[in-house]
């Protein structure tokens, strides 16, 4: 009798009860860590998006307004003079140097030695208009004019997205962006 | 017999184990759920890109010539991102999409004749899990800017 109260002293988990626990806990773990990861990812992704979407916007708003309220004349030289003038016809041109009424200069072009678009003026000196969060791609900026007497119109082209060394498609975000504008005083 | 092992009863542990999965499914439903708002929200902010972006090719080809401008009027399909060219008339087509999502829709209301402004009205719309998603956006071009 004592013997037997002996042999029954621990009691311990059999070796199928231990299987079924690891068992479950392999199946739930994995699921857990796929959700978690899943959810970081679109984190990322709308992170990045917005991101590229801000300054995508600022900086085609910032050259918009800057062009069309500021530019009288676009030259392809400094400084800008009556012999350097371009954007006379229909043909489309590299659009360098705007000059504003005070006789200043100033244009905006892709820094590329770090793929941000920057922006230099006579008065201010070098900007960069972008961080280097963002990379720009296939940057114009043209110009034309449809008739004799009519604005020149400005051409402007680019294609934003972050800067990241990886190259997974499912992180990677990318925006056109595109647009004209009139010189308002020529 | 005497009874001296001390053990959880049947019913203890599947009160244990019900209470344990409900809150794991609660947990998952949240989890699904805010992962699928994520999603909508990455295609909100694609969407509205998509609308700015055909408003700023409108508004450039607006300044670029008015009166060719004009004639273009009623409904217009654009499921191209980096747009070139207008296409022809007609509403998006219900198998084409734009990013295999979108479509967008711009109408065209021109105001006098000749015209002196347009209405425009911008609409990128796409479907997610049965339920119908779009971006408005309406603008005014006139011919004095």
């Amino acid at each position: 009798m004592g013997i037997k109260k002996s042999q029954k002293l621990y009691k311990t988990f059999t070796l199928i009860e231990i299987i079924v626990v690891i068992a479950t806990i392999s199946l739930v773990l994995p699921a857990l860590f796929t959700i978690i990861f899943a959810i970081l990812q679109q984190q990322i992704k709308i992170q990045r998006l917005s991101i590229i979407k801000r300054e995508g916007d600022n900086v085609l708003n910032l050259m918009e307004n800057t062009i069309r309220n500021y530019s009288e004349s676009v030259h392809s030289a400094t400084p800008p003079n009556d012999t350097n003038k371009i954007c006379q016809s229909k043909n489309q041109q590299e659009a360098i140097y705007f000059k504003d009424k005070f006789n200043n200069w100033f244009r905006f072009y892709l820094n590329n030695n770090n793929n941000k678009i920057a922006s230099q003026s006579s008065i201010v000196g070098l900007i960069d208009l972008t961080s280097s969060q963002t990379k720009i791609d296939n940057f114009t900026i043209q110009c034309y004019r449809t008739s004799l007497y009519s604005p020149p119109v400005i051409n402007i082209n680019f294609t934003i997205s972050y800067n990241t060394s990886f190259l997974r498609v499912e992180e990677n975000a990318s925006l056109n962006y595109q647009t004209k504008v009139k010189l308002r005083s020529y | 017999m005497i009874k001296n092992k001390k053990s959880f009863t049947l019913i203890e542990v599947l009160i244990f184990v019900s209470i344990l999965s409900l809150f794991f499914v609660a947990a998952a439903g949240v989890t699904i759920v805010s992962l699928r708002n994520l999603k909508i929200q990455e295609h909100k902010i694609l969407a509205t890109r998509y609308a700015q972006e055909l408003l700023e090719w409108l508004k450039g080809e607006k300044e670029a010539d008015w009166n060719q401008f004009t004639t273009y009027r009623g409904t217009y399909c654009f499921n191209s991102s980096s747009i070139t060219n207008w296409p022809t008339p007609g509403n998006c087509s219900t198998n084409s999409f734009l990013n295999e999502l979108y479509k967008r829709e711009v109408t065209l209301t021109p105001q006098g004749n000749p015209p002196y402004q347009i209405n425009l009205s911008i609409k990128v719309s796409w479907e997610e899990i049965g339920q119908n998603y779009q971006i408005p956006l309406n603008n005014v071009f006139t011919i004095w800017e």
